[in-house]
């Protein structure tokens, strides 16, 4: 019986040693797959979002059709868990390039995670606060002592507190709890929360909340949004990273062109957000500013703001430096190669187009 | 007259005809006209604008839909007055060992070296009693019923008892993010807060097999009483939403008789527990590293041998616990040490009362091979049912001795000759959100090897191949 037990156990080891096999893998010239993280999901969990040339470039397949050839899949992960859950992945080597909004970029920065900024993937845009359509208050003021609702650790940490001093007040004169985006709808629309940051359109349809603050005009409040590269993998696969860029790169031109403006709200409305709210969003602003992929002036010193925001709030404990965090090599040459150079317009540490154009 | 009035009836189909034309005319003049202006308001027409047609269609289809939603609701689901999720937890195994035994079955019976059996079957709910919306300061509860098998009992009966059943106030917010420290009591019946296995519910023990130690000092029972739980000083890493707290504390009080039982003298069991987690970055290579200590400070019915008199209604029952966790996936230890001081009756008459310690201690190595352990993987958006699969080999050595000093201890007490220490190797294959096969061969080895009595089989070490299915819902 002994020696039947010792049969066993030699077999399971095996049979454990093939099943762990597959999971191991062996360095190559190319990478076997490129494994994208994206810092959010479509309503309910969808694995599609909109927004910036990044997504789209997903929900046209173009990096796909780009690596077909060399055999290389492409696995694009799509977090609910919005950049932490991104910040989690890239920690245990789990993604190789990853899309993020500013705060939990700068936050993993300063924990030791080292990555290369290599594009700007997504600028500008309004940001609306929303109560329950039931509210009385009109303005900050009137939810002195109120509950507000921010998915702490993302973007929308900042973009809260550059809001509340836009208005001259501070977190400690609301109540801010954590909820994640979905539950912050719902949220507001059963009134147990008095305001959040969200987009508004379905809510108001619904009759369920309402606008009371709607900027559309302000640089400053949402900082852009972020391409970035594992530093491991570009070391390696530095020919592949030119490729992703180049590949987004010709997304962003796409994107940015009028006559694809509705084609790339339908395309969005996939992750469930409806066409018309993407409509709505992206009334009045021009497609070049909103994609442009530029490493500019005004991105870097938005992004040097940040960390300072972030440092104030007490978000990160160690320095962060944006100089050397930079890699514009990538979009350099993808510009040059496109003979896109000087096609969007390059925006001065201010917020202003440097073209003189308003 | 007649002349005359056909005369006048030529002239007047005549007239009619003429009319008929012009009127045929002027029909096909209005027709086009209408054609035309159809045609006006079919190219000025928008193609994204609803018609009257379309509305009432999604009228319809929205009544239907609310129709056959509360048709459904009435006859087709379950309800409950309050929030209420339904859990269970259910284990099917099957071992095959190189040693005969006979434990686990009513006399009479014969030696058997393998079997398959249900261990674990958990049916339970939990939910809100009061979910407070705005500060999270939620009044939760959980009731949860098991089955056991009757081992002293011929036929196919078994037993479905009461297994957690608690009331948890939180005082402090629980949505207020995670910067904000954690205090809750838990009142009624539940798991002790000692150590890190014993707290563990079912489904979440990373074995097959539970830890001697804790099984035999009885940490693994479920206690009726009141425990405070919480935190202090919470270490975020908001890059990853990382929440260590500095210290986790709790404290309680319970009757200290196991489940299921009023207390059976006048004095309680108290227990208390803190550890401390080192407050660094989630991408360190320290973080989940914890270390902690229990104290349990309990009383016992001291009996005589035979059990069936008091010599001392509060008797020494204490445990003291040690224990170290560092989980950094995809590798991670687990150490834990147990210690008892426990009175017995000893002596010829059984009427000296003397105090047995026991020790005991378990290691336990594993690595996973996938992503069942990162949250963010874990958690991805999908359209079907995809999860992570992950493997995960581990290694285990398990060691207790109920009797350090060798005391003689009177009736059914376990003498030293019980030190028994057990080697695990195994493998958890996670193949479903809720589902994992685990396999595991164990090896024990006793420092004292009993012969075969009439009732019972030798005691000889052996070893013990074991595979088990275990599923939640």
């Amino acid at each position: 019986m002994k020696k039947t037990l010792l049969a066993w156990f030699v077999a399971l080891s095996a049979a454990a040693t093939l099943l762990i096999q597959p999971l191991a893998a062996s360095a190559e010239e190319n990478p076997k797959e490129i494994r994208i993280a994206l810092s959010g999901a479509g309503s309910g969990g969808k694995p599609k979002l909109g927004y910036s040339f990044i997504p789209n470039a997903q929900l046209r397949g173009k990096l796909e059709e780009e690596f077909k050839k060399d055999g290389i899949k492409v696995t694009w992960y799509h977090f609910p868990g919005a950049g932490p859950a991104t910040n989690e992945a890239f920690s245990n080597g789990k993604v190789d390039f990853g899309w993020h909004g500013d705060l939990p970029l700068i936050v993993g920065r300063s924990t030791g995670l080292k990555h290369k900024i290599i594009l700007a993937a997504g600028r500008f845009g309004p940001l609306y606060l929303v109560v329950p359509s039931g509210s009385s208050a009109k303005s900050l003021a009137d939810l002195k002592g109120k509950t507000i609702a921010i998915f702490k650790g993302t973007n929308q940490q900042l973009v809260l507190g550059r809001l509340l001093r836009k208005y001259g007040f501070t977190e400690s004169d609301f109540r801010i709890v954590s909820q994640d985006f979905f539950s912050q709808r719902t949220s507001l629309s059963t009134g147990d929360i008095d305001a959040a940051i969200v987009s508004p359109w379905d809510l108001e349809a619904r009759g369920v909340a309402k606008r009371i603050i709607e900027i559309r005009d302000d640089k400053f409040l949402n900082a852009p949004l972020t391409f970035w590269v594992g530093e491991e993998f570009e070391k390696k696969y530095p020919q592949i990273v030119q490729r992703v860029v180049n590949t987004f790169v010709k997304e962003a031109y796409w994107t940015s062109q009028e006559e694809n403006r509705d084609a790339q709200f339908k395309l969005w409305a996939q992750s469930g957000i409806p066409f018309t709210d993407w409509v709505n969003d992206w009334k009045g602003y021009d497609l070049k500013e909103r994609h442009s992929p530029l490493l500019d002036e005004y991105y870097v010193n938005i992004i040097k703001k940040s960390v300072a925001e972030a440092k104030e709030f007490k978000l990160i404990r160690k320095e962060v430096t944006v100089d050397d965090w930079i890699e514009p090599k990538y979009l350099n040459t993808a510009l040059k190669e496109q003979k896109l150079e000087g096609y969007w317009p390059e925006f001065d540490k201010d917020g202003n187009r440097k073209d003189g154009k308003q | 007259m007649a002349a005359g009035s056909q005369s006048a009836f030529a002239a007047t189909n005549e007239e009619l005809e003429k009319q008929l034309e012009v009127l045929q005319k002027t029909v096909e003049s209005l027709k086009q006209q209408v054609q035309a202006q159809k045609s006006t308001e079919a190219a000025a027409l928008p193609e994204n604008v609803a018609t009257k047609d379309d509305i009432e269609g999604v009228r319809a289809d929205l009544e239907n839909f609310k129709y056959d939603e509360s048709r459904s609701r009435e006859r087709n689901e379950v309800k409950s007055t309050r929030d209420t999720t339904l859990f269970g937890v259910v284990q099917a195994r099957a071992q095959i060992q190189d040693e005969v035994t006979r434990a686990g079955n009513p006399q009479p019976n014969a030696e058997r070296n393998s079997t398959f059996e249900i261990p674990t079957a958990i049916l339970g709910v939990r939910g809100n009693i009061y979910k407070d919306y705005k500060e999270g300061k939620n009044l939760d509860y959980q009731l949860s019923f098991a089955y056991a098998k009757r081992p002293t009992t011929a036929g196919a009966a078994s037993d479905f008892n009461l297994l957690d059943a608690f009331l948890r106030y939180n005082f402090l917010s629980t949505n207020g993010g995670p910067e904000i420290p954690r205090l809750n009591v838990t009142f009624g019946q539940q798991l002790l807060p000692f150590g890190l296995e014993s707290q563990a519910p079912e489904d979440l023990r990373p074995t097959i097999n539970v830890a001697t130690a804790p099984a035999l000092l009885g940490l693994f029972n479920r206690q009726v009483g009141a425990v405070v739980r919480g935190d202090i000083k919470p270490f975020v890493d908001y890059s990853a939403n990382y929440r260590a707290p500095l210290i986790e504390y709790a404290a309680g009080i319970v009757n200290g008789n196991i489940a299921n039982k009023l207390d059976d003298n006048n004095h309680k069991d108290f227990i208390a527990r803190a550890a401390v987690t080192l407050p660094v970055d989630y991408s360190s290579w320290l973080r989940e590293f914890k270390v902690g200590a229990s104290y349990l400070k309990g009383s016992k019915n001291t009996t005589n041998a035979a059990g069936t008199a008091t010599l001392d209604s509060d008797g020494k029952k204490d445990r003291y616990g040690f224990d170290i966790y560092y989980n950094h996936a995809p590798y991670g230890v687990t150490y834990e040490y147990w210690n008892g001081k426990e009175d017995f009756a000893t002596g010829a008459a059984a009427s000296t009362i003397r105090e047995r310690e026991s020790d005991g201690h378990t290691l336990t190595l594993f690595y996973t091979f996938g992503d069942q352990f990162y949250n963010s993987i874990k958690s991805i958006a999908k359209f079907d049912d995809w999860h992570p699969q992950s493997i995960q080999p581990f290694f285990r050595y398990d060691y207790y001795n109920p009797n350090k000093e060798n005391v003689a201890l009177g009736g059914a007490a376990r003498s030293g000759r019980d030190t028994v220490r057990i080697s695990t190797l195994g493998v958890n294959w996670f193949f479903a959100q809720t589902t994992k096969l685990q396999v595991g061969l164990n090896h024990y080895d006793y420092d004292t090897e009993i012969a075969k009595t009439a009732n019972a089989s030798a005691r000889k070490d052996y070893n013990e191949l074991q595979a088990q299915f275990q599923y939640g819902f």
